[in-house]
């Protein structure tokens, strides 16, 4: 009884993090350059819409995957450029953006099937990968049976990893983010690498919306959206994990353990299901508030 | 000529304006010239705001020159960026250095040229080994896998060198690097200097010192107002003729200094100790007195302890004993702002971090400190229209060169910078002043101004804490100076009673000789 509750919670919680930590280290990148991007969200958004609409015209789920890739890219460029060339403040632009983005797509979803939630019966859907040996043990068992994008974003948190901390671009960037004048004097291009970063965002915000509705070839608009705070969670992510994609992975995973606590408990307890589905934002906050009280506290030496 | 230039580096006609965040235009250069010949040591000479630092970025690929031309080894010189000038051989050193700081020495110096192997991965230990090999053959003595942060200012000067002898640099461009450095350090530099020089290497060095011009130059060029208006051969002008030329009038630096009789104590500390970051014990167990009237200096080899002791009296740092007493109140425990309203000001040495906000306007850096209270906020609303003609006094009162109030104070030259922030810190009701290196980069012209306006504050009973690394400052300056060495004070100088020598105070700063505690006590 007790171990197959284990596995189920292994797969939620690895299930539930993917999302956040492909957004999370999209943001990361954003945040190396010094044009910190918060259209998370809305990139996400776009891309569970545009991924599981392509598979509907073409059956092809890699056709769906780079069209929801493309989606989310096109829109951080937009931000990057309307930033860049009009000297817009960033953040407002992210708002704009995300507000965009759930706009749109529900306006696409009602003006299609006449409403903001879609259902596609025939689409193909992303299929579970099941590891051979490790699917039959049990505890372990909760790795396998899981989507592509699943296992790709935990192989690209340890490739962002060496990029970040092994490769020149890495050292540009991370140069970018602690001092933008030595960047300068040593003529590392700053616009180039604030470009990269955004489509590194949008490759990595596309797959994460993509993996949001491609498994179940579902769309859900209107004001809450499929993204449903995903993009905010990885905000928080990144705050824990800072400039290590390592250690933006283990945060991830701490707040995909809360979700699978969160789904857990609203089957096997009486609480108020929708207060449960605020278990993972207020862990967030939590774990925020003492990461913060615990890097920052004496800074000067003063007790405040 | 056209092609066919004789000079090493030839800049012609060079002009560069600024444009501020509000579209504000600043003129930076109006067709400034430089020629230099290699193998020299070329001094770039001019005032505050004269352009050197522009003009010189311009060379060194940072900055994008508005029109000109540029001849370096008979060729014309195109660069976009620092990295293009980097391959043509030419290496700056900027006055705020550009080192990350938690970053290793290795992997500073090859910054931007990282080597990798065939999959385009970093190894560090190659790098450390690589770039431990080439200090060793230039004779530079520094771990390479040390941290930079944990290194001193002149070590990190030294590093910012090797890198860009590193990247192959003929042509060093120094930017004021003795305006951060100790007198030995400054002498190491110009050791250094002399060995590139031995080694067909040319170096541009831009300064206000005109001792180190004439110590270590073999030419000058001066700037005035974005132009050239001297070059030539050192020998062939006078220390006098040289400042003529810099300032357009001829200018001293002796001021007149009366004693004054002693008044009230303002500032107490009592036997207080302070620990670096670090945790490392830096002020051990001082007690001293600042009286009114009284300009104090504190004395020292940089990192004995001087600048821990002002942090922990101005609050910036917890002392971990001991009392500072204003007016015979604790103030131990109150924050900085409390330590304002009790009349402490505080003129910090580090002014683009501590001094200022880069990003904010001059209004907004003038009015920091009173912004809360009347006449600047009545009844919890600011006043705008009236800090705005506040700082537009200041700003004529001081002579910063700013187009308009609501400029960020980034845009200005480091001089300007440090004119707002003691502009700032002496229009205030204050009688306690801790200035940290007050004249830092500043010209001659703004030295003796600021000297005069420490001098006025002590007439008007004011008391003055100075620390600086400038001895002449020291000696021209305080009535009363306190050696520190090793976190403790070893010397209380009376300099009223007979004026004290730079040699008495290199004594006791290194360590040599020692007051007793009755001499201490002055």
């Amino acid at each position: 009884m007790i171990i197959p509750l284990i596995d189920s919670v292994i797969y939620t919680m690895l299930a539930a993090t993917t999302p956040v930590v492909l957004a999370a280290l999209g943001v990361m990148f954003t945040n190396f350059s010094g044009m910190f991007n918060i259209a998370l969200e809305g990139m996400m958004l776009v891309s569970a819409f545009f991924s599981v609409f392509v598979v509907d015209i073409t059956s092809n789920l890699w056709l769906g995957m780079i069209a929801g890739i493309g989606a989310a890219t096109i829109l951080g460029l937009s931000i990057f450029f309307i930033c860049h060339y009009f000297h817009a403040e960033i953040f407002i632009v992210g708002m704009g953006a995300n507000l965009i983005a759930t706009g749109l797509t529900t306006f696409m979803a009602v003006q299609l099937k006449g409403s903001s939630s879609l259902i596609f019966e025939n689409v193909p859907k992303l299929r579970r990968i099941a590891i051979p040996i490790i699917e039959n043990i049990p505890i372990l068992r909760g790795l396998s049976g899981h989507y592509v994008i699943d296992y790709l974003a935990i192989a690209i948190s340890v490739i962002c990893y060496i990029l970040v901390f092994y490769t020149p671009y890495g050292y540009h960037l991370r140069t970018i983010g602690k001092d933008e004048w030595v960047a300068k004097t040593l003529g590392i291009s700053i616009t180039k690498h604030q470009f990269i970063s955004y489509l590194w965002c949008g490759f990595l915000c596309g797959l994460g919306g993509a993996v949001l509705s491609l498994p179940v070839g579902v769309f859900l608009g209107g004001p809450v959206g499929m993204a449903n705070g995903r993009g905010w969670l990885a905000i928080a992510v990144l705050c824990l994990g800072q400039e290590n994609p390592l250690n933006i992975l283990a945060a991830a995973l701490f707040i995909g353990a809360t979700s699978a606590l969160s789904d857990l408990l609203q089957v096997t307890t009486s609480l108020s299901p929708r207060l449960l589905m605020a278990l993972p934002f207020a862990a967030a906050l939590i774990a925020i508030v003492f990461y913060m009280a615990k890097e920052h506290k004496t800074s000067l030496g003063i007790k405040i | 000529m056209g092609n066919n230039v004789k000079s090493y580096l030839e800049m012609r006609e060079i002009t560069k304006t600024y444009r501020t965040y509000d579209h504000a235009v600043v003129v930076a250069l109006k067709g400034a010239n430089l020629r230099v010949r290699k193998g020299t040591v070329h001094a770039v000479l001019g005032e505050n705001g004269a352009g050197k630092t522009t003009l010189m970025e311009i060379l060194a690929g940072v900055l994008k020159k508005d029109s000109g031309t540029i001849y370096f080894k008979g060729q014309k010189l195109e660069v976009e960026n620092a990295s293009q000038a980097f391959a043509q051989g030419i290496g700056m050193v900027h006055q705020r250095l550009s080192l990350i700081e938690d970053f290793t020495v290795a992997e500073n110096i090859v910054l931007g040229i990282e080597p990798t192997n065939r999959l385009g991965i970093i190894n560090l230990e190659q790098i450390e080994k690589k770039v431990s090999k080439f200090f060793q053959e230039s004779g530079f003595a520094l771990e390479a896998s040390g941290i930079v942060n944990t290194l001193s200012i002149g070590q990190r000067q030294k590093v910012e060198i090797m890198r860009a002898l590193y990247r192959g640099a003929d042509l060093l461009i120094l930017d004021e690097p003795t305006s951060a450095l100790t007198e030995q350090e400054v002498q190491d530099l110009f050791r250094l200097i002399n060995v590139f020089k031995k080694q067909g290497k040319t170096i541009i060095f831009i300064t206000h010192k005109i001792e180190e011009v004439l110590d270590i130059a073999d030419e000058l060029t001066v700037l005035r107002k974005g132009r050239t208006i001297g070059e030539g051969q050192i020998k062939d002008f006078s220390k006098k003729e040289i400042i003529q030329m810099i300032m357009g009038e001829p200018i001293s630096l002796r001021i007149e200094r009366i004693p004054l009789r002693k008044g009230k104590i303002l500032l107490s500390v009592r036997d207080l100790s302070v620990s670096s970051n670090g945790n490392l014990e830096r002020v051990k167990n001082i007690s001293f007195d600042l009286k009114e009237g009284e300009i104090t200096a504190i004395a020292g080899v940089s990192g004995n302890g001087q600048k821990e002791l002002v942090e922990a009296i101005f609050g910036l740092r917890l002392p971990a004993t001991g009392k500072i007493l204003v007016n015979s109140k604790d103030i131990t425990n109150l924050l900085p702002r409390g330590r304002r309203e009790m009349g402490i000001s505080y003129i910090p040495e580090d002014r683009m971090n501590l001094g200022s906000s880069l990003k904010s306007s001059l209004m907004e850096n003038v009015i920091v400190d009173k912004y809360y209270k009347p006449p600047f906020s009545e009844r919890g609303w600011r006043q705008i229209d009236l800090c705005k003609k506040y700082a537009e006094k200041l700003v004529s009162n001081y002579n910063i060169k700013i187009p308009d109030v609501d400029c960020c104070v980034g845009t200005l030259s480091g001089g300007n910078i440090q004119r707002v922030i003691i502009a700032r810190e002496l229009t205030t009701d204050f009688t306690i002043l801790i200035a940290q290196e007050p004249t830092m980069g500043l010209d001659l012209g703004s030295i003796k101004y600021v000297y005069n306006l420490l001098l006025e504050m002590r007439n008007e009973g004011k008391t003055i804490l100075l620390l600086t690394s400038d001895m002449d400052e020291i000696i021209n300056l305080s009535d009363r100076i306190l050696v520190m060495y090793r976190g403790e004070i070893v010397a209380n100088l009376d300099n009223n009673l007979k004026p004290i020598t730079k040699e008495e105070i290199g004594e006791y700063m290194l360590g040599i000789k020692r007051q007793n505690h009755i001499e201490l006590l002055g």
